[in-house]
């Protein structure tokens, strides 16, 4: 009896311990070999987009010698991005892309070619063959076939195409096709210049991101989210994003000096705007704020008849960009407090607050900075399919998963998850703040009704959710209504008991539809905080 | 004549000063700024900061009317920016039929209206390429050039750059060209 009972024991340890005994950090390192330092294209541009991807850029100098990988256990995949094409070990450099590649660590290839002697050979171990094109125009190229999802995003291709060398798939079937050209007509003369396959990626110089002839300017001509998506072969992953609240994107106007001698301009200035606009925080910012800014600054110094004569076109649609087809930056604009230019200014803060107004934005005391540092220190876990364990995360309380249209959250594997909206075809999970441990699972089994009330929504703040199948307590912080849907079972009734702090409790009667939404708004009464709970009214009547 | 002519084309360009301040203004409720205020020099790139790309090509054409190089080149930009293949090679035309244009301003003329199915203007911009940057000549070009010319049915056009190439570079490239064209010259002769 006793030896089984040790027996039970042991094989109960076994059982709890086994999901954190596999427990391994989900590999986020993309190496980036990149030629000129902190100007080149790839930092400028493809690393906010692996960073958005919830992947960790790793630069490294093409000039020195390639790095050694072979241990490394973090490493999501290798992008090899030159502006100029030259690298310090052009001997050795097929044979390490192949050790890679064999170790099924996807290579991406973009920009200029590198100068190894052996292109073919590079080529033939991303699944591609590879043969120099001495046409070096390109008038005569037209579209055969592309990939309506990403290619042409923030311009669109046609002729004339930037010259590109002959590249095609090795195994077809394995491929898969981005954009595919052909010369004149003649269907034994084409091209892929984009392509993904099962080993990596390549996009031809010119063919991912487009720039102006004065070079200031650039566009991308693939959807880039999506073209890294593709390449590095990610499927359900947990993001940690700073852009999102409660499934809405983070709003925060920021006011700050453009010089240490505006400090008294800044101050007065962020001061009326709150006065004024009550139901949105402003902040004041400190130089070096600005200088990382969220968003680059809505404003220049000296430019009043820039703004008289524009009015903030060019920033509201900016900040739009920032949103669809892919929420990369919060809602996060930065005015700039100039001397002599205070009613300009107002103006500004008044179009970007009105523009702020007819968006649903989240409104609640947090600071980007901090939610930026949690991002950076989260620490993803793989634990088992569809289940992963975060730490880390500081004052970061948000999860996207990308592409789930097919993905739901598994409530029965999930610790400290409030809820999940979706918002451009993403995933948006809200973690509880005051949840130490958390752990997020995700399924594609068909949804189910979940034993309690899950957040779809919020524009304020939730934390310290409690809640079972009647009830719920939470408390809140944010600016504005309190816009909120909750998503619980079809044709219930609740009441609502809101507590503003140091307020009276005010009550409410919901009456859920066919949809099983909860939502409501509540009054503008939380900027100090609040405490609401809400209670199921008819449960007596459900059940056998 | 000509002093009515540049009259009514200035029509369209103070109309539309005039417009776009008066929208601007509305938008931002601001007081009408004073002439000293303005400095027109700086319009066009405030419309591209505030990414209005069509309002930018008209005010860029406007200035542009009289030719000048600097004009003609902010008016191909914007056009590039506002995706108007149309617009940009017209003003790259214009501008390298004038003064000022570069080696790449050529290329870019010629790779746009061989694009649109204009093989004999494309041609005709390269061999002034040719004449006008003779050391910037180099295999690439004789590539683009050698196609053109083969295309136009004048493939004596680019002969000499090809033997001056296959001789200085004594490249394969620059060899298998020359013999394509003066194969393609020797049938049509």
């Amino acid at each position: 009896m006793t030896r089984m009972l040790a027996l039970a024991a042991v094989l109960l340890c076994t059982l709890l311990a086994s999901p954190h005994a596999a427990a391994r950090d989900e590999p986020r390192t993309i190496v980036m070999l990149t030629d000129r330092g902190d100007a080149s294209t790839p930092l400028r541009h493809a690393a906010p987009i692996l960073r958005h991807l919830g992947l960790i850029p790793e630069p490294h100098d093409a000039a020195e010698p390639l790095p050694d990988l072979g241990a490394r256990s973090d490493l999501r995949g290798v992008l090899i991005w030159l502006d100029d094409g030259a690298i310090g070990d052009a001997a050795g450099f097929t044979a390490w892309v192949t050790r890679l590649t064999q170790r099924g660590v996807p290579v991406v290839l973009m920009g200029r070619l590198p100068a190894t002697a052996d292109r073919f050979g590079l080529f033939l171990t991303l699944g591609l063959i590879y043969a120099r094109d001495d046409r070096a125009y390109g008038f005569d190229l037209g579209i055969v076939d592309s990939a309506a999802g990403i290619a042409g995003y923030e311009r669109r291709f046609e002729a004339p195409f930037p010259p590109t060398d002959i590249v095609r798939p090795l195994g077809a079937a394995e491929a898969v096709p981005v954009l595919v050209l052909q010369r004149r007509g003649d269907a034994s003369d084409r091209t892929v210049p984009l392509v993904a396959t099962a080993r990596g990626a390549y996009a031809a110089d010119g063919y991912a991101l487009w720039r102006s002839a004065d070079g200031r300017h650039t566009r991308w001509l693939v959807d880039p989210v999506d073209w890294f998506r593709l390449a590095f072969q990610i499927q359900a992953l947990p993001v940690p994003d700073a852009t999102t609240l409660n499934a809405r994107r983070i709003f925060s106007l920021g006011i700050a000096t453009a010089g240490a001698d505006q400090h008294d301009i800044a101050v007065a200035l962020a001061a009326g705007i709150s006065a004024a606009r009550t139901e949105r925080p402003i902040r004041l910012l400190d130089g070096a704020a600005t200088a990382n800014g969220w968003a680059e600054p809505a404003n220049r110094c000296g430019d009043s008849l820039r703004a008289r004569l524009m009015g903030r076109d060019g920033v509201l649609k900016r900040l739009a960009r920032g949103e669809a087809p892919h929420r990369v930056v919060p809602y996060a604009p930065v005015l700039l407090a100039c001397p002599a230019e205070g009613e300009s200014l107002l103006v500004a803060a008044n179009a970007i607050l009105d523009d702020a107004a007819s968006r649903p934005l989240a409104t609640a005391n947090l600071s980007l900075a901090e939610l930026e540092a949690g991002r950076s220190s989260a620490r993803i876990e793989w634990v088992a399919p569809g289940l992963w364990r975060v730490t880390g995360r500081g004052a970061l309380n948000t999860l996207r998963f990308d592409d789930a249209d097919h993905l739901r959250v598994d409530w029965e594997r999930s610790v400290g998850v409030m809820g999940a909206g979706r918002v451009n075809g993403a995933l948006y999970v809200s973690l509880d703040p005051e949840a130490t441990e958390i752990a997020v699972a995700v399924t594609n089994l068909p949804w189910t009704l979940p034993p309690f009330a899950t957040l779809v929504e919020s524009r304020w703040a939730v934390s310290g959710l409690v809640r079972d199948i009647e009830t719920a307590e939470m408390s809140l912080q944010g600016y504005g209504t309190g816009d909120m849907v909750w998503s619980v079972e079809p044709h219930s009734d609740w009441e609502l008991r809101f507590t503003p702090k140091g307020g009276r409790t005010l009550r409410y009667r919901a009456e859920v539809g066919a949809e099983g939404l909860l939502a409501f708004s509540l009054p503008a009464l939380a900027a100090e905080g609040a405490s609401l709970s809400f209670e199921r009214q008819d449960f007596a009547e459900v059940g056998p | 004549m000509t002093t009515a002519l540049r009259l009514l084309t200035a029509v369209p360009l103070i109309i539309m000063a005039v417009v776009l301040l008066v929208l601007g203004l509305q938008r931002s409720g601001a007081p009408l700024p004073t002439p000293a205020h303005m400095h027109l020099p700086e319009f066009g790139p405030m419309l591209i900061d505030a990414e209005r790309y069509d309002d930018a090509v008209a005010w860029y054409r406007a200035l542009a009317q009289d030719g000048d190089p600097g004009a003609l080149r902010s008016l191909a930009e914007a056009a590039d920016l506002a995706e108007r293949p149309a617009d940009r090679s017209a003003a790259l035309v214009r501008l390298v039929m004038g003064r000022g244009a570069t080696f790449a301003d050529h290329l870019d003329a010629a790779a746009l209206l061989a694009a649109s199915g204009a093989t004999l203007d494309a041609l005709r911009i390269l061999y002034n390429a040719e004449r006008r940057f003779p050391f910037a000549a180099d295999e690439r070009f004789l590539s683009f050039f050698a196609a053109l010319a083969l295309d136009g049915g004048r493939p004596d056009v680019a002969l000499p750059l090809a033997r001056r190439l296959a001789q200085e570079a004594a490249s394969e490239s620059a060899s298998r060209l020359l013999r394509q064209l003066t194969q393609a010259a020797g049938n049509r002769s």
